[in-house]
């Protein structure tokens, strides 16, 4: 029987991949949420009626899956509606996988020192270029550029998140 | 595990919301949600507070013996438990652990299959437990090898 200690491991292996995975679908992040969450609450419910699916990863996807396409049909143009995507039946393996990455770079963006990650998202989310980062943000270019540096750095090695060393025996 | 290029970061950056898609949140709210059924009996919170506590002593006292004595092989079918009370701190310290026992401790917690090719790599470091991915990456890119998750 599925006890609070396993739906807790589940939460942490797939809650942000599957709400990355369903932002896909729909632009509103606190929808996105309730249905990543509600796939939760359904697993647990069949779970503990004796009827837990073989695979979690596999179930969950599907369910988020689903209800991002029944959400799309009934929002339409509020949602970021992709015709190709509507007609998939399951959750497209590749999209899965990227998932995964996804969540790991979300993580890594989450705990960037905050002027960092200001600099990062005008950058890759606005498409802003140095000058005007730096017009905007009242600093030169040189400091764009060298926040940009360290935090793709942090964003490959996450070295700069966590205190870390290796020995090498 | 894959490294991402230019397009998922676009894709992220232009969805990031500072403080959401939380996990310990969406745990949190799950409980809350699910009802009586997942919560913990009040004495099983305070026994594993009042065991917590008692390790942080011993640990005071004997943080050598006991982490030499974690790294002692384990014999095969056993759990291996380098952080006993990490359901409560929420946080992996691994200090000069070899890698397949942090494989192994870090398989059960997550209910899942960590496999590297066999090393004698050790690691140090404290990681968060709330988000096995990232830690998994951290992991491949300090010891330079590919860990296959399952």
């Amino acid at each position: 029987m599925m006890d609070q200690k396993d739906i807790d491991s589940l939460f942490r292996l797939y809650y942000r991949p599957l709400c990355l995975y369903a932002a896909r679908y729909l632009r509103d992040a606190d929808d996105v949420e309730d249905i990543v969450q509600g796939a939760f609450v359904t697993f647990w419910e069949k779970s503990r009626a004796g009827q837990a699916p073989d695979s979690p990863k596999a179930y969950l996807y599907r369910i988020v899956h689903n209800r991002c396409i029944d959400a799309l049909r009934k929002s339409g143009q509020d949602a970021i509606v992709n015709l190709e995507h509507l007609q998939e039946d399951v959750p497209d393996e590749e999209v899965v996988d990227r998932s995964f990455i996804w969540a790991r770079l979300w993580t890594a963006i989450d705990r960037l020192p905050a002027r960092r990650r200001e600099i990062l998202l005008l950058n890759k989310r606005d498409g802003l270029s140095y000058a005007e980062i730096a017009s905007r943000l009242g600093i030169s270019e040189s400091t764009v550029h060298n926040q940009l540096t360290k935090a793709m750095r942090t964003l490959r090695t996450g070295a700069d998140t966590i205190f870390f060393k290796v020995f090498l025996w | 595990m894959t490294e991402f290029n230019e397009k998922d970061l676009e894709y992220v950056a232009r969805r990031y919301r500072s403080g959401k898609y939380d996990t310990r949140a969406a745990i949190r709210r799950f409980h809350a949600q699910a009802g009586s059924t997942t919560h913990r009996r009040w004495w099983m919170t305070a026994a594993a507070a009042a065991a917590s506590i008692v390790l942080a002593f011993a640990a005071g006292y004997g943080i050598h013996t006991w982490i030499r004595a974690a790294e002692e092989p384990a014999p095969a079918g056993q759990p291996v438990v380098l952080n006993p009370d990490v359901a409560t701190t929420h946080v992996f310290v691994y200090n000069d652990a070899p890698l397949d026992q942090v494989l192994k401790e870090l398989s059960a917690y997550y209910h899942c299959t960590l496999k590297a090719p066999a090393t004698d790599k050790h690691l140090t470091g404290t990681f968060p437990d709330d988000d096995v991915a990232f830690i998994v990456s951290l992991i491949e890119q300090a010891l330079d090898i590919e860990i296959e998750m399952e």
